[in-house]
């Protein structure tokens, strides 16, 4: 009897697990099974999932070389990195400055950088681009790095996990003789790395995907981010060749989905890690 | 000479007065333990000693220069920690390297790789080695010095951290608890080998502690500190047998001693309602508490010093000895007594026992609280 009841309950939670990751994968197998047709398959009467004949080829071949795909996540990585090498470097020494140094109007700092938070980019976005467009910086990897050169949340988690370190830690480094900068290099930035690849994966994949900022101050295909690409390819197209578009995306989602399937311990670690923390 | 002066330091949290102005001298190669109850300010003037913290009031002197607008690392001191503090993420010898490397080293030639360019960078970097490995061999953890502290146990983590503050011979070394998170076995034996280290390297040394057992037996002087205020300081004979105030007699000595209030004047010594006339030794003092130590409580029948009627409350049996809780008459003051496994054994058989406060060892106390030095008193007889 019990062990009927505990059978029931496992059917019910595995068919509500089921339903949901059905309802999530959902759209992305459809990218999937669509990037595989040809554009009469794509407005046949009945859906396939599979489609035969598989028309893959043309569309990742019209994807690849039609526009300039490798170009666009080169320009990606080049971003995504560039941001979170200078976020970490700013937001880690002014973590540690809120968590492990007593001054007066730590506090009010600190909830100026948590009001920071509540801020989206957007808001903010259009005197940013007033500036970089008096720079004359529209256009280069400066106009889509620079906006992003710190980070409140960053600032925020690093925060949080400084202050899980033992004072005396930071004392003893005090003692030992290093300075302040010193003890944020060698004593904290090592043990702070399980936060910073939490932030990482946070920061790369808001970046990476991020259309909006790369829409604001990129014009041309060459600076273009990947997905701003995919929407060049669009234009380009008027709508004539969804295939080829989901190929594209296919192919510009693929890096995050490969980096997840091979980390997926660590990625998942680090968010429970935020979890508790935050 | 003079290698740590204290003068008359006051600190305060908020409104609370942790340090009430403590002045202290200690000298070369002594080893001098701050001896207190929790939250009496002895671990707050440690720190403000090496100078994690800044005191509001006074001055401190580490051999013959004023430190006080000194940080840390200037003070030429060094800390051992309660928790030890090591770099999780460094091995042994790195973590006791860390205090020579950040002074031997410039920024720029501790980046990795640079002492395989700079003959400077290299030479240090081999003396470094060499002085890590030679303390590590006096402190015997040479064979962990590949080791990260998260495979150490406690004791073996309590070593490096020694390593660590003496391998750049400070002139003060300073220790917060370290003993604390040690079993009792283990601190026993850490206890002598820091009494033996500090022998060997006869660095002057400030022990932090709360308990007594460490600070009698590892300690050249102890400074009771009760209530942000220096009690005393002075060997750890002189604290015991000598204390200044009721304070410092409870504090220290394990069982408490025994205080009893009663009035000692020229006509003699009333003690618990009862007066005992003629008490030798005792003529011409005044006092208005004493205290006795319960191992000078006897049952001896012959001796100097009043003897009370007790009632038997509880018995304790520890092996080589036993304690005998005790009321003394309808007062219900409760006195304490350390005695041999035969009075213990005699003592079972019956509820009363009639004791005697050994005079020669009794401690006079005045209405303030501090002890009046009776051979002085005897003399003014």
């Amino acid at each position: 009897m019990a062990a009927r009841r505990r059978q029931l309950a496992h059917l019910r939670s595995f068919t509500i697990l089921t339903l949901g990751a059905v309802i999530m994968l959902a759209p992305y197998v459809v990218m999937l099974s669509t990037s595989l047709k040809s554009q009469e398959q794509l407005f046949a009467a009945t859906f396939q999932l599979i489609p035969s004949p598989l028309h893959w080829k043309e569309n990742f071949s019209r994807a690849l070389l039609e526009v300039p795909l490798g170009r666009f996540m080169l320009n990606g990585v080049v971003v995504c990195a560039g941001i979170l090498v200078v976020q970490v470097l700013t937001a880690v020494p002014c973590a540690y400055v809120l968590a492990k140094i007593d001054f007066r109007g730590r506090e009010t700092l600190f909830a100026i950088v948590l009001a920071a938070l509540l801020i989206p980019h957007q808001v903010t976005a259009i005197p940013v681009y007033v500036v970089l467009a008096s720079g004359n910086l529209l256009d280069t990897f400066l106009a889509l790095i620079a906006p992003f050169s710190t980070s409140a949340f960053a600032i925020f988690l690093f925060r949080q996990f400084f202050r899980g370190i033992p004072d005396d830690l930071v004392n003893a480094a005090r003692v030992d003789g290093m300075s302040e900068w010193t003890i944020v290099w060698r004593v904290i930035m090592p043990l702070a790395y399980p936060a910073i690849t939490a932030f990482s994966i946070f920061s790369i994949v808001a970046h990476w995907n991020d259309l909006f900022w790369p829409m604001v101050v990129v014009t041309t295909p060459e600076m273009s981010t990947p997905p701003l690409g995919v929407l060049f390819f669009r234009d380009q197209e008027s709508g004539g060749s969804q295939g080829a578009l989901m190929a594209g995306t296919v192919i510009i989602t693929a890096p995050l989905i490969l980096a997840f399937l091979f980390a997926q311990k660590k990625f998942i670690d680090g968010l429970t890690m935020t979890g508790l923390k935050g | 000479m003079q290698s740590l002066r204290v003068d008359n330091v006051r600190k305060n949290f908020g409104t609370t007065k942790v340090l009430r102005g403590i002045s202290l001298d200690i000298s070369k190669t002594e080893f001098v333990a701050l001896l207190g109850p929790s939250g009496c300010g002895k671990t707050t003037l440690l720190r403000i000693i090496a100078g994690l913290e800044r005191q509001d009031a006074g001055s401190v002197d580490i051999a013959g220069r004023c430190v006080d607008d000194l940080g840390p690392a200037e003070r030429d001191i060094a800390l051992v920690f309660q928790s030890y503090a090591l770099y999780p993420h460094l091995t042994v010898a790195q973590n006791i390297a860390v205090p020579l490397v950040m002074r031997r080293l410039s920024a720029v030639q501790r980046l990795p790789g640079l002492s395989r360019l700079s003959g400077y960078a290299r030479t240090q970097r081999r003396d470094i080695a060499r002085d890590v490995a030679q303390i590590a061999e006096s402190m015997e953890i040479g064979h962990l010095l590949d080791r990260k502290p998260g495979q150490l146990s406690g004791g073996q983590k309590q070593r490096v951290a020694v390593a660590r503050a003496l391998v750049r011979k400070p002139s003060i070394l300073l220790m917060d608890e370290p003993l604390s998170n040690l079993d009792a076995k283990l601190r026993v034996q850490m206890r002598q080998e820091i009494v033996g280290m500090h022998r060997r390297h006869g660095a002057t040394t400030v022990y932090v502690t709360h308990d007594q057992t460490e600070a009698m037996t590892m300690a050249d002087r102890i400074a009771v500190i009760l209530n942000g205020e220096l009690q005393q300081i002075g060997t750890p004979a002189e604290i015991y047998k000598q204390p200044a105030s009721i304070d410092v007699a409870e504090f220290v000595g394990s069982p408490k001693i025994n205080i009893l209030p009663c009035t000692l004047n020229t006509h003699g010594l009333t003690l618990l309602g009862t007066a005992h006339a003629g008490t030798a030794g005792l003529a011409g003092a005044s006092a208005a508490f004493i205290g006795i130590r319960p191992e000078h409580v006897t049952v001896d029948v012959e001796g100097e010093g009043p003897t009370v009627r007790c009632k038997i409350a509880s018995l304790e049996y520890l092996g080589s000895e036993a304690l005998i809780q005790a009321r003394v008459g309808d007062s219900g003051e409760e006195i304490c007594l350390r005695t041999d496994i035969d009075v213990f054994e005699r003592a079972k058989q019956s509820d009363t026992l009639k004791v005697r406060f050994s005079a020669r060892n009794m401690l006079l106390f005045g209405q303030d609280r501090r002890r009046i030095d009776w051979s002085a008193a005897q003399g003014t007889a």
